[in-house]
């Protein structure tokens, strides 16, 4: 079943729009529709109601806004790089890092500023760049990065620097609730500093994706293809690798590892408007958004006034979905 | 001055050298075939010249210039190929990847203008792929996929088309069609074609030259007539043949005893 490109970014608009204003509606304070009208329009001066939408919803939904289109827009890159549908964001064991990153800073019960930044999502960034720097080092031989090998470092090193953030949650096991709500990652202390932060990553990674849209479809050949048609295929490697991987490790730091969604947006967006990058980069982006949008008003109503965390929701989503994927695939 | 030039040239994989010193020369308006038995280098061959391979001695020049020196675009604005059981597992239709021939002559977000489209079209009719256009690439037949990558070789309007086994797969029909459409490249286009060929007789048929491959080097380079000999498919294949004219179209040929 492929749709029209104009009907599915249609929808997609139609729909992304709809959750903003069910997700700005929704909250444990109930806020009147009219109200928000009010205050969003910056008419209702400086009431509680209004610190709630402009300094609490607000910010959350850009940035799972900004996250979700970020993660959305890797896992596209990444499937056709590893010319592999199901590949995801985190292949290259930047959800590990960026864990071994946070774990680290809660157990030391760091929380003062470093550089004026918070060390939080500083280290998960630094984190997930190592184990992503690590993995490339491991597979990259006389200049050339083989995608085999990328795959099975990725693994190793995840499995690795995993065992090594299990080891520290039990040796500082009074913070092992904060530790693993933050692995399993949610918006829940969204603030407008977070959002400038991801910004300019998401905004400058999206727009050099958008400019290899066209060497994306050319790579989905194979490596010998793509050269013949005129791609530095290993240059190419090298650029889309770094670019999703500052992408997705600026959207963990701020988010913590939500999975799923890297994974199956950009599969089920190719199912519906077919592989063309040029297209599937504006439904993996518009999807990635309103999925995570989706999700985080379900984490956050489910079980109002406590939170679930966001990536147990995709995963309870996405899961299902990727199962029903694999039966379609093995007929 | 030849288009393409191979001169002596050793490489291989994993410093294992396959290709021996092998020398060769391609021109303009020549259809260039190659033959030999499996694992003689055919295939190595090519991917020599389509710059895959690194050299570990010789040179290949395209147009006076050395391959390496070319970027990966500029090489592919001049030479296209067509390789061997190429799998394409993701759904873009058959017009998506003939216009992909394109690729190297657009910026990069550069659209497909007018004359790309043109282009593709002709592309596809001159290698009867059009009535698959709207199609996706996974659902149709080795025979059709491997027109459809020939289209695409098309596309890149390249002065020498490099194909290894072009009519592998093809029917007795499409395999005449692709034959007749090589022959008109070279002679109305002035494309240099170098093409790997199984059959004899076809590769006997449409070939103004042939080049004999034995273990990684060159047996015999010369027209049909010169380089089919007994002898010489003896030395290389170990199997007895005799050549023949036909009585029906004068074409030499090649029958096994």
């Amino acid at each position: 079943m492929r749709f029209s490109y104009r009907t599915f970014i249609f929808i997609l608009l139609i729909a992304l729009a709809a959750a903003i204003v069910m997700a700005v509606l929704l909250g444990a304070v109930r806020i009147s529709p009219s109200d928000i009208l009010h205050i969003l329009s910056g008419r209702a001066g400086n009431s509680g109601n209004a610190a709630i939408v402009w300094g609490l919803r607000m910010p959350r939904i850009v940035l799972a806004l900004l996250v979700g289109a970020s993660l959305g827009a890797a896992g596209m890159v990444l499937q056709a790089v590893f010319r592999n549908p199901l590949a995801d964001p985190y292949i290259v064991g930047i959800s590990s890092g960026a864990s071994l990153g946070a774990a680290l800073i809660l157990v030391l019960g760091l929380s003062g500023p470093v550089l004026g930044l918070d060390p939080l999502p500083l280290a998960a960034f630094i984190g997930a760049l190592g184990a992503a720097w690590t993995v490339y080092m491991l597979s990259c031989k006389d200049g050339r990065i083989s995608i085999y090998t990328l795959l099975l470092a990725g693994v190793a090193v995840s499995a690795l620097i995993s065992a090594l953030t299990s080891f520290i949650m039990i040796m500082g096991r009074r913070d092992l609730q904060a530790i693993f709500f933050w692995i399993m990652g949610g918006f829940y202390s969204a603030n407008w500093k977070q959002v400038l932060l991801i910004a300019p990553y998401a905004v400058a990674g999206i727009v050099l994706i958008w400019s290899y849209c066209r060497d994306l479809n050319v790579m989905l050949m194979g490596d010998e293809e793509a050269q013949h048609l005129g791609l530095d295929v290993e240059k190419t490697k090298r650029i889309l690798l770094a670019v999703t991987s500052l992408l997705t490790a600026a959207a963990v730091s701020v988010s913590g590892i939500i999975g799923f969604v890297g994974l199956i947006v950009p599969h089920a967006a190719r199912l519906l408007i077919g592989p063309d990058h040029r297209r599937l980069l504006w439904g993996s982006l518009l999807l990635g958004a309103l999925v995570m949008i989706i999700s985080d008003i379900l984490a956050r109503t489910l079980l109002a006034p406590s939170e679930v965390p966001v990536g147990l929701i995709t995963a309870m989503l996405g899961a299902p979905f990727f199962i029903y994927l694999l039966y379609r695939r093995g007929r | 001055m030849s288009l393409l030039e191979v001169k002596g040239i050793v490489c291989g994989y994993g410093g294992k050298p396959v290709l021996n010193g092998l020398s060769l020369t391609a021109d303009r308006g020549l259809l260039t075939g190659v033959i030999g038995p499996n694992g003689s280098g055919k295939s190595t061959l090519i991917k020599a010249v389509s710059g895959l391979l690194s050299l570990s001695s010789g040179e290949i020049c395209l147009g006076g210039r050395r391959l390496c020196n070319y970027t990966p675009r500029a090489l592919a604005c001049c030479l296209a190929v067509l390789a061997q059981d190429i799998h394409i597992e993701f759904e873009f239709t058959v017009r998506e990847i003939v216009a992909m021939g394109r690729h190297p002559f657009l910026g990069r977000v550069q659209r497909e203008g007018l004359s790309d489209k043109e282009i593709t079209e002709r592309a596809m009719v001159e290698t009867d792929t059009l009535h698959l256009a709207d199609r996706s690439v996974t659902t149709i037949s080795g025979g059709e996929r491997q027109r459809v990558l020939l289209a695409r070789a098309l596309a890149q309007q390249a002065e020498l088309l490099l194909l290894d086994e072009p009519t592998s797969h093809l029917d007795i029909r499409h395999q005449v069609g692709t034959a007749r459409l090589l022959r008109h490249l070279a002679a109305e286009k002035a494309i240099a074609v170098l093409g790997v060929f199984h059959d004899l007789n076809l590769a006997a048929r449409i070939c103004d030259r042939l080049l004999l491959l034995c273990d990684g080097h060159v047996l015999a380079w010369g027209t049909p007539e010169e380089v089919l000999t007994p002898d010489n498919i003896y030395r290389t294949f170990g199997i007895q043949i005799v050549v023949e004219r036909s009585r029906h179209s004068g074409a030499l040929l090649v029958e096994m005893l």
